[in-house]
């Protein structure tokens, strides 16, 4: 009798696990054909997220902080893939601040050893790869430990070579350290003569910062209606969605809200861009502008290279 | 197969921008500028600062805008428009307002308000005082880059701050932005680290 119920037990879990298959698959099924039913307007190039809400989730299900932040990952892992099959070409994620620094250092040292495990997961794993996303941090890398680093860079490194889309993770990153960053780059251009005084533009402005490509959508969750810190001057031009889910339980049907939203104010947001444009048009002769052009070309370049 | 998928999406898309429609009506977000007093009472923090940024600039309502922040006893008032129609018209702005409420003390120059003082301070801006401020900023550190009386590494956050044109006014707390993208155009890129946008 006893091998009876052993023998119930095994065939339940066979069936067990042959309907989640059947389920996942349906799953899938099911956003495909949503995914491409949205791919019939518009798709943001860009997304940026501020990943914020990981501690309140952990609290509200009464779970450790750690866990809130593990399930933060998987999450951005997820939205990762689902852009990248939506069409996507660039999604970027507020990771970590230069302010969060401040927090405790139990806090500090347990997201900081998340990081490198994760960093070692995603090169294990093959979504980079299935995707073709590169990797790139962007922030002031030096404040973080040494292993950190290590680890950013192996990912990066291992990454580099894929080219149909982009992840950048803003690790102890602020706007404001990048716009004085892209002021310093500016000035350094300036001392070694590559650039002339009337090259610095609001465009060179913004291609000297560490994150150049301005986001079609920018979405925070949470509910904090803020951006911290966060692109402040790329989302200047840029449709800003506040959500008040939190980071882990941000889904699929969230990121086909936030789209359908996109789809909605497109022409809108459009419209400002055009205007922008048109309103930042220089004074200088064609020659001029023609001669700045080549010079800020030659000078981005060799820094993108260094 | 992809026809069907394009009616289909159009179908969602009205539907979607239907039910948008609803839940602003449902949730009252779509409120009036006389019903700011309540919306800022409603807040934790009384801001002393909010800054305004107009798609485009009607003198009637831009006074109403400041009259009732003012009603709602917040101090500095910004107004944001792109092109910069505000400072335009703000001549115009400013005569229908002293005849609205001649007894309230505007400084319209910018100047902070000192301790003890009741009195308020409205400004006009646009794209030169938000990104172009930091334009003007990088170009003048180029400047002194050039004539050797600065050099790129001492460019830091506090130096920047000093050099803003809004120096001796506080962040604005609080941003209503009137269009629906929520896109700030370009208004005071360093100034909003923790503003709320509504």
């Amino acid at each position: 009798e006893k091998m009876k119920t052993q023998e119930d037990q095994r065939l339940l879990s066979i069936l067990l696990k042959y309907l989640t298959n059947v389920y996942m698959m349906l799953v899938n099924l099911i956003q495909r054909m949503i995914i491409g039913i949205l791919k019939c307007g518009p798709i943001p190039r860009h997304v940026a997220f501020i990943m914020d809400g990981n501690r309140r989730y952990a609290k509200e299900k009464h779970l450790k902080i750690d866990l809130g932040h593990r399930a933060g990952f998987s999450a951005m892992i997820e939205t990762l893939r689902i852009c990248m099959k939506a069409g996507c070409q660039e999604v970027s994620v507020f990771a970590f601040s230069a302010d969060n620094f401040r927090r405790s250092k139990e806090e500090v040292d347990a997201l900081m050893q998340l990081f490198v495990e994760k960093c070692r997961v995603l090169l294990d794993s093959d979504i980079l790869k299935k995707y073709g996303v590169r990797v790139k941090f962007i922030g002031d890398l030096s404040l973080l430990p040494e292993d950190v680093q290590h680890s950013a860079a192996m990912v990066v490194e291992g990454s580099k070579d894929f080219n149909t889309g982009t992840l950048n993770v803003c690790l102890a990153y602020t706007s404001r350290n990048e716009m004085v960053g892209s002021m310093r780059t500016m000035a350094e251009g300036i001392e070694s003569g590559e650039l002339k005084q009337e090259d610095i533009t609001e465009q060179l402005f913004e291609e000297c910062l560490q994150l150049r490509s301005t986001p079609d959508l920018l979405i925070r969750t949470s509910g904090e209606i803020r951006l911290s810190d966060f692109l402040m001057w790329q989302g200047g031009y840029t449709c800003l969605i506040f959500l008040s889910v939190f980071w882990p339980d941000f889904s699929f049907w969230h990121i086909c809200y936030c789209i359908l939203r996109y789809q909605t104010l497109y022409s809108q947001l459009s419209d400002e861009r055009n205007q922008h444009r048109s309103m930042t048009k220089s004074d200088a002769t064609q020659k001029e502008i023609e001669l700045s052009r080549q010079r800020t070309e030659k000078f981005l370049k060799t820094r993108q290279d260094a | 197969m992809y026809v069907l998928y394009w009616i289909v999406h159009r179908l969602i898309l009205v539907c979607f921008e239907i039910l948008c429609l609803l839940h602003d009506v449902v949730m009252q977000m779509s409120w009036g500028i006389e019903d700011l007093e309540k919306e800022i009472g409603k807040l934790k923090k009384h801001p002393k600062h909010i800054a305004f940024i107009l798609n485009r600039v009607s003198e009637l309502e831009v006074a109403d805008l400041i009259y009732w922040s003012m009603e709602a006893d917040v101090t500095y008032i910004s107004i944001y428009d792109v092109k910069g129609e505000g400072k335009a018209q703000s001549h115009l702005i400013k005569t229908i307002l002293k005849q609205k409420c001649p007894s309230k003390s505007i400084h319209w120059d910018a100047t902070p308000v000192k301790a003890g003082e009741h009195a308020y301070v409205v400004r006009f801006l646009s794209m030169q005082d938000g990104r172009g401020d930091l334009v003007r900023i990088a170009k003048q550190f180029c400047q002194e880059t050039e004539a050797k009386t600065l050099r790129p590494m001492e460019i830091t956050k506090n130096l920047v701050q000093l050099n803003l044109s809004t120096s001796g006014i506080p962040e604005p707390e609080l941003l209503v932005v009137s269009n629906p993208t929520l896109s700030l155009k370009g208004f005071l890129p360093w100034q909003i680290t923790t503003t709320e946008i509504w």
